[in-house]
């Protein structure tokens, strides 16, 4: 398989002209050079995770005499943040990254497909105040939101919280609107002509069409979701996720976690990666053939 | 007839039974992102800008949006210099927009059409994105570190370090924290690894490229008047949204200053956070009208910018056109 790659890679190389040749040499060092610089500082926190001593001299090197997962095993066990462990804080990060994704995805699919695929009365409204909200920047909401969600009772609150996440006129539902637009109206068309009702149209025939564009969508959001501290410190800050835990912290107002020391905090840093690193490295084709937004020519 | 009446019949009457109940099926799929929307987004943005016009109190008053300008000005707030916080905002604005963002709309086309191994390369390049700003500012703080290894290893080459750097890490001192955020800006920067704007180069079709070689069309052409141009629509609705952001990304300033904005690590986006979290956290319901007003003030500053550039932006998108 390699082989092959490699030598269509060759093929494609040896087309360009000796300019052309040159330029694409120094375009791979300087890739080269970039995720250098990017993975340099992940490996050495990683490769320290699992050491049982910390030397940064000999943080790169892989040393594995030293291989240990105690520093990990200390993570579940003595990790503590306002009384929650690092598991208590872990399915907080997967209840409100879960949930805020369902509900953001479901409302934005929901009226990006009756934007795109109907016309009805106060439909040129809506998709103007779609893009009136998303290119229009007002930045006096911050506190009236708060201020609104502590009269809900939505602060603190898991069964009400949501209701704030799913907001539909936003990035999600534009690039859905996109994508619910270039699916061609045929099978619609025809199901409709044989009697299928239009929730049948939708579920049956729209959403499995659309459906790789919404999973794309859902992992994207998820990257955001997962590392999302400003929630919980604002508006559930009872229920600490991971990335709010680990800004407590590294902030060293929890004093009684740096027991564990510096390799017990780097092997948490690296046990709240790792999901997200892992999702999206495994879905990268997924996002880059299903989204777009704005248009392309050609 | 009720005024109802004759409203449903202006509005409904010209349509068919079939149509209508397609309407309802229509209505029933937006009616709760448009509610959502009209508590969320209307009444929050209503009552936020009926905000600004109260005082710490909540009498109607222009002071607390008096003070927002007097601030941006520069009055000392909380102990915070906001003006400089404003150049700050700027000047990481014009760095991310208008310099990487250019240069990566040509290494990204590279990286996606022409470069083996595109997907590790992204991959790595995503990486500050996909660690979420938490764990990376985590791990760059200790890379950064007095014991941190950036310091040991450039000790062990002989390098020559500022004393503060040795004895406080590159973050720990305001001569050399916020030029070393930018820098790491400029450096990982540079490789264009945006997935919405490869996706948009995969997209463009196979044969205009291949009919471009086919007459001679070399890498720089390719990229500049090929595949650039093709996704120009698409450039510029990003462009636009992140006019939008002119003052609301923090570059994670308010992580980097462990939520203090000390030594230099500070910005407008950190500012008007830091204020969020004194009203959420702090209890400081007096701050309301004053985190309203301050929100305002930069709406009033942004929306001009944001209009030029739309401007531009459809000027330029006029001109790719022809």
């Amino acid at each position: 398989m390699f082989k092959n790659i490699f030598k269509n890679a060759w093929k494609r190389f040896a087309a360009f002209s000796i300019g052309a040749r040159i330029a694409l040499v120094c375009f791979f060092l300087l890739f080269l050079f970039e995720a250098v610089i990017h993975l340099m500082p992940v490996f050495w926190v990683v490769n320290t995770a699992f050491k049982n001593s910390y030397d940064p001299l000999n943080s790169f090197a892989i040393e594995l005499d030293k291989f240990t997962f105690k520093n990990i095993g200390m993570v579940f066990s003595k990790f503590k943040i306002m009384g929650l462990g690092y598991f208590g804080m872990l399915m907080n990060s997967l209840w409100t990254t879960v949930l805020y994704i369902f509900v953001n995805v479901m409302s934005s699919t929901l009226l990006a497909y009756a934007l795109a695929r109907f016309r009805f009365p106060g439909k040129d409204f809506l998709y103007g105040l779609l893009i009136f909200i998303r290119t229009i920047p007002i930045m006096s909401a911050g506190s009236a939101g708060f201020k609104l969600c502590v009269s809900l009772g939505m602060i603190n609150n898991p069964l009400t919280i949501w209701l704030g996440w799913a907001s539909a006129f936003d990035y999600t539902c534009f690039i859905l609107y996109g994508t619910f637009k270039g699916i061609s109206g045929t099978y619609s068309e025809a199901a409709e002509i044989e009697g299928a009702n239009q929730f049948q149209i939708l579920f049956r025939i729209i959403f499995p069409q659309a459906f790789p564009a919404i999973l794309a969508l859902a992992v994207t959001n998820i990257t955001g979701r997962w590392n999302d501290y400003a929630t919980s410190q604002i508006y559930l800050s009872k229920y600490p996720n991971l990335a709010y835990g680990l800004f407590q912290f590294a902030n060293g107002s929890n004093n009684a976690a740096f027991s564990g020391g510096k390799l017990m905090y780097y092997a948490s840093l690296f046990c709240a990666a790792l999901p997200v690193v892992v999702i999206y490295a495994t879905s990268q084709g997924l996002i880059l053939k299903n989204i777009a937004v704005g248009g392309i020519k050609g | 007839m009720s005024v109802f009446t004759t409203l449903k019949n202006k509005m409904l009457g010209k349509y068919s039974a079939f149509e209508r109940k397609k309407f309802l099926f229509i209505y029933l799929l937006i009616a709760f992102p448009v509610v959502q929307m009209l508590v969320f987004w209307f009444y929050v943005n209503i009552s936020g800008i009926m905000l600004a016009f109260q005082d710490g109190a909540g009498n109607w008053s222009l002071s607390s949006l008096q003070e927002a300008f007097a601030v941006l000005a520069g009055k000392p707030s909380f102990g915070f210099d906001v003006r400089q916080m404003l150049g700050k905002s700027v000047f990481m604005w014009v760095l991310g927009n208008l310099i990487l963002e250019p240069i990566g709309y040509l290494t990204c086309f590279i990286l996606t059409k022409h470069m083996i191994g595109s997907k590790f390369f992204r991959t790595c390049m995503m990486l500050p994105g996909l660690l979420g700003g938490v764990v990376f500012v985590a791990i760059m703080q200790e890379f950064y570190a007095d014991d941190g290894v950036l310091v040991a290893f450039s000790q062990m080459l002989n390098i020559d370090l500022p004393f503060t750097v040795i004895r406080e890490g590159f973050l720990g001192h305001e001569s050399t924290a916020f030029n070393t955020l930018m820098a790491q800006r400029f450096v990982m920067g540079l490789g264009g690894g945006g997935l919405i704007l490869a996706g948009a180069y995969m997209r463009v079709p196979v044969e205009v490229f291949e009919a471009a070689k086919i007459d001679g069309c070399g890498l720089f052409r390719e990229a500049f008047q090929i595949a650039i141009p093709c996704v120009w629509p698409m450039i510029c609705t990003m462009q636009i949204f992140d006019l939008c952001g002119l003052f609301t990304s923090d570059y994670n300033m308010y992580l980097y200053s462990a939520g203090t904005g000390a030594r230099g690590m500070n910005s407008i986006g950190f500012y008007t956070y830091w204020i969020h979290v004194q009203v959420a956290t702090a209890d400081r319901t007096d701050l309301y009208a004053y985190s309203s007003a301050f929100g305002m003030a930069l709406t009033i500053i942004t929306l001009p910018v944001v209009f030029i550039g739309r401007w531009v932006l459809d000027k330029m998108a006029d001109s790719v056109e022809s």
